[in-house]
């Protein structure tokens, strides 16, 4: 299942922020959209979920423009986990994460038995099942995170789409959420990120999208995060750095410059 | 590499140190019949309400001003099932049927949709400070009631000349914050204009007060606004029992997605859900309810506003529960201070009244109680 | 930057405007302000009288116009000195018994209980001799009649006479305001001919054993759903004739009007039902064809009475000096064994000396019109 962004011009009434988007995410690709605030990634993302109309060229899913589908249909293709928040109410956590089976319900029905043991089997995977009775507005902010992703995987979608998923985290906690994420990723899913760290980039994810004054690049993670282009789009100097990590593996590290 | 395995290393690793924001494992291993317990619970809890419900609906028979001996109460009731003759006086039957059975049921069934549609909008607005009288049902049939009295209409044409003029409240809310926030289907701008055309309305209501008639017009008026059902005859059932069940029926049947509404606009969209239809289904079916109910018994508060907190202290936030639970709960607790208003003094008590003087202290406890929920 | 300046003291400037505005409208109404200055030095134009609340009052000697602040009053000054009557507190359109001069009187509103609707610079531009402020003056409404009506003094500058309404205080009401007026001769005639009709009836319904006293239910508002109790003002003539007011209620003060329910009135279950007439609780018919209603002693008997109202409540609304026929009316009405009386004739009589009009056969017919059993 591919998501394609074709040639896409996007934006509000009044103002066009992108245009001539183009890209591509496979099944188990994991694409990290960087870029400072107010570039884009919103709108961007937004336009892929169906918030905002596209103001040109086409999204496709596995080949189909998904301009049209209704939001039932979306929902059952797209995962969206956005930042984490309060909710009014005190849902309790199974409740939150069965919610992603609306998409699979039909408009008078509410969550059967089987649904009951998908939503288990979401928080199982990313193993937070022991939140499942607690409630949701009483857990703390990284669990939240996980339990949004719980739900969007819920959905069985084919792509999952998260909205700065590490924003209100420790450090601890934002870097066990990427690799969850990187490896939700390998088990086939198709991922979208955005963030506005670099280092996230080198973490998890070999591809990534740059969005900056100048335009969109979108490549391997190694050539686009260079000096350079940190510089140009962050305006700070940073120098790009090597690492072997415990298993030999070869790990980039950007680091800012006092000067 | 699993999750847990990484925590357990992290907590060999940092024991004494416990970082607030780290995943804990608890101690308490959530047993797989988790939902299925709640599920059977909050059946039970919906059980116990509609006997509850069935208790005071029959006990209000025995209650009035025209004493009825319980003994008395009964065997009219037995033989009316069995088909006899009666055996009763022709006062004690219109008593019976034509003022004290109108008068219960008409306050079940606004009690029990005052309370659905706060409860619904409380979710579609995402606050759980909301009354179903925000977007001007209530001050829209306030008005209108109070046209028709200032022209000697007489009772069934004050309910229906209110009842209208609540739908007409709420379209122009809905119309006019249509126009102003066109592409995004801002809640914000429909709870603002809402407050706009119930202040206009109540405008209205003033003026009409000011140039009523002291002598009789305006006692009139006064008291009909503040809510009351001792005037109520078995011809006013019709105009609120027929527009109570067109409206209450979608409100059951879609109510599972209300929870996701509460999540927010996009992420309801996210999940799958046609916020602009559900919400405009939602948004239909509480003015047809609040308005019918304004139109037969005055403006009623603070149903809307507790009976859905308590339902949710009862069964959690969940509308599969929550929505009937709120129904039960409001027609029982509306038929109680129904029974009350006409016992207690013998002046008839508005509802009103009695619904702030009982109503408020219970939202301040109710308020203290649920305080985890709001810090 | 001078502008933004502007703009600033510009709109502070506004803002004081406004609440100025905001407190001279609500100083307008308002009849807490403190006792008057009388003048104290008798001027040869003025003479002090004490009113029926007790206060000393200071009037002109003579006295051509006068403005009643509430409607009870209207109907003793249209009887006593109509000429001298210079506005009239609400439009009505039960005009067809006034004189034509009276029916094109300015209308400058009133204090009327729950409201003041009186149009205070009209009112002060008229200039009356004197105003009337009629009402009930129990010990507990003395003390703020008093208040109200140096209130209205303060405000128009004329000075006021508080008249007691309640019913059997109306000979002295007469004679005191025909003092006041200068037109003794006819006050006193109408004084006396109240009080020979009220001592005739008093009498009348005094002979009538307790068990024949007949229960009665005051039915106001709507689907007749309010009333009056014993206690009140409003019910004085009901009293009077020894009616059995069955309305065991809350009592009301000012406007009165304690709703009830259909059950209680099923328990009292009253033989004689009195619509009032005010407003246009004219479904007279529709109370005949209820449901509920039907099932009442009242209705089933055909006792349902509507209170004549032209061109003044006879009962109530506003308790006038009308009730001096009225009396009349419910007595003969309730007791018609025990009050003998030629009803139609009182009428024409009262009409005609009261009221300067003489009524005519089909006249009568159409003022006792759902009033009177057939």
């Amino acid at each position: 299942m591919i998501l394609e962004v074709k040639d896409a011009s996007l934006g509000y009434a009044k103002r066009t922020v992108l245009s001539n988007i183009s890209f591509e995410v496979e099944a188990g690709e994991l694409l990290c959209l960087l870029g400072p605030n107010g570039v884009g990634k919103t709108t961007l993302f937004k336009s892929i979920l169906g918030f905002i109309a596209l103001k040109g060229g086409e999204i496709t899913l596995g080949g189909q423009n998904i301009q049209h589908w209704s939001k039932p249909h979306l929902a059952r293709a797209i995962g969206y986990v956005p930042q984490a928040h309060t909710p009014p109410f005190p849902y309790t956590v199974l409740d939150v994460v069965l919610m992603g089976r609306i998409a699979h319900l039909g408009p008078f029905s509410s969550p059967s038995r089987n649904d009951v043991k998908i939503a288990e089997g979401s928080l199982d995977r990313l193993g937070v099942s022991f939140l499942k009775d607690r409630t949701y507005t009483e857990i703390s902010g990284g669990e939240r995170q996980m339990v949004l992703i719980a739900r969007a995987l819920t959905q069985t979608p084919r792509i999952l789409i998260l909205d700065e998923p590490t924003s209100n985290l420790d450090y601890g906690n934002q870097v066990r959420v990427l690799l969850q994420i990187k490896k939700l990723s390998e088990e086939g899913i198709a991922v979208v990120m955005t963030s506005h760290f670099p280092n996230h980039a080198f973490l998890c994810s070999p591809k990534v999208a740059l969005l900056n004054r100048n335009g969109f690049e979108i490549g391997m993670t190694d050539d686009i995060i260079t000096e350079r282009n940190m510089k140009e789009t962050y305006g700070i100097n940073v120098r790009i750095t090597k690492l072997s990590d415990n298993h030999g593996a070869e790990i980039k590290n950007c680091v800012a410059l006092r000067n | 590499m699993k999750i847990s395995n990484m925590l357990k290393r992290n907590q060999q690793m940092q024991s004494s140190n416990a970082v607030k924001d780290k995943f804990r494992q608890s101690d308490t291993v959530a047993v797989n019949d988790g939902p299925k317990i709640k599920v059977r619970k909050n059946g039970l809890v919906l059980a116990i309400l509609s006997v509850l419900l069935i208790v005071i609906f029959l006990w209000s028979f025995t209650v009035g001003r025209y004493a009825v001996p319980l003994p008395q109460l009964l065997t009219v009731f037995f033989s009316k099932l069995s088909g006899q003759s009666a055996a009763w006086s022709d006062a004690l039957e219109t008593v019976l049927f034509n003022i004290r059975i109108p008068r219960i049921i008409v306050a079940l069934i606004i009690g029990a949709v005052l309370a659905a549609s706060g409860a619904a909008f409380q979710g579609i607005f995402r606050n759980p400070m909301v009354s179903p009288d925000i977007l001007g049902a209530s001050a829209g049939a306030g008005f209108g009631a109070s046209l028709a009295i200032l022209y000697s209409l007489d009772s069934l044409t004050i309910q229906l000349v209110a009842f209208v003029f609540g739908i007409i409240a709420v379209l122009m809310t809905y119309l006019v914050s249509g126009l102003i926030s066109r592409r995004n289907n801002s809640v914000l701008v429909l709870v603002l204009t809402g407050m706009v055309v119930t202040s206009l309305f109540s405008a209205f209501i003033s003026l009409i007060k000011f140039t009523a008639d002291p002598n009789n017009k305006l006692p009139e008026i006064t008291f009909w606004l503040m809510g009351g059902l001792s005037s109520i005859k078995p011809k006013n059932i019709p105009l609120i029992l027929v527009p109570s069940i067109i409206g209450i029926i979608p409100m059951l049947l879609f109510r599972y997605k209300l929870n996701a509404l509460s999540f927010g606009e996009e992420e309801a969209q996210s999940l799958g859900i046609d916020t602009k239809k559900i919400r405009f289904i939602y948004i239909i079916c509480a003015t047809l309810l609040t308005s019918s109910a304004v139109a037969t018994g005055g403006m009623i508060g603070w149903v809307g506003l507790i009976i859905p907190h308590l339902a949710r202290i009862l069964v959690g936030p969940n509308y599969k529960f929550m929505l009937p639970a709120s129904i039960l709960l409001g027609g029982s607790y509306l038929l109680l201070i129904d029974d009350l208003s006409r016992t207690i003094f013998t002046l008839e008590i508005p509802l009103s009244i009695l619904t702030a003087i009982i109503g408020a202290p219970f939202f301040i406890y109710l308020l203290y109680r649920s305080r985890s929920a709001w810090t | 930057m001078l502008e933004n300046c502007f703009k600033i003291k510009f709109s502070k400037g506004m803002t004081i405007l406004f609440f100025l505005w905001m407190i001279l409208l609500l100083a307008g109404c308002n009849s807490k302000t403190n006792s008057t200055k009388q003048d104290t030095a008798a001027s040869p134009n003025t003479r002090e009288i004490t009113d029926m609340a007790g206060r000393k009052v200071e009037i002109p000697t003579e006295i051509n116009t006068v403005y009643c602040a509430v409607p009870t009053a209207e109907a003793m000054l249209y009887s006593l000195a109509p000429e001298k009557m210079a506005a009239r507190v609400g439009a009505s359109s039960n005009t067809k018994y006034l004189s034509d001069r009276v029916k094109d009187l300015p209308v400058l509103g009133g204090w009327m209980g729950e409201k003041c609707t009186a149009n205070l610079e009209e009112i002060t531009k008229q200039s009356p001799d004197i105003i009337i402020f009629m009402t009930d003056l129990d010990s507990a409404n003395k003390a703020k009649a008093a208040e109200t009506s140096d209130g209205i003094t303060a405000q128009t500058k004329r000075p006021v006479i508080v008249l007691d309404s309640v019913f059997t205080t109306t000979p002295e009401a007469y004679r005191l305001m025909g003092d006041i007026l200068g037109v003794q001769a006819r006050a006193e005639k109408l004084a006396s001919y109240s009080e020979q009709k009220m001592a005739s009836i008093s009498n009348m319904v005094a002979k009538i054993p307790d068990e024949k006293l007949v229960n009665v239910y005051y039915a106001e508002g709507i689907e007749w759903l309010s009333t009056e109790p014993e206690a009140n003002h409003h019910t004085d003539v009901l009293r009077f004739v020894r009616g059995k007011n069955v309305a065991d209620v809350m009592n009301k003060s000012g406007i009165g009007m304690t709703p009830v329910s259909m059950e209680q009135v099923f328990s009292w279950n009253p033989d004689v039902i009195l619509v009032s007439s005010s407003g246009s609780i004219n479904n007279f018919d529709k109370m005949m064809k209820d449901s509920s209603w039907t099932k009442i002693n009242a209705v089933k008997n055909g006792k349902v009475y509507v209170t004549p109202s032209k061109p003044f409540g006879w009962f109530d609304r506003p308790p006038n000096i009308m009730r001096v026929l009225g009396a009349q009316w419910l007595a003969s009405v309730l007791y018609p064994d025990y009050v003998k009386i030629d009803l139609n004739q009182e009428v024409k009589d009262f009409f005609s000396l009261f009221l300067n009009y003489e009524l005519t056969d089909q006249e009568v017919t159409e003022l006792l019109d759902h009033a009177v059993t057939h």
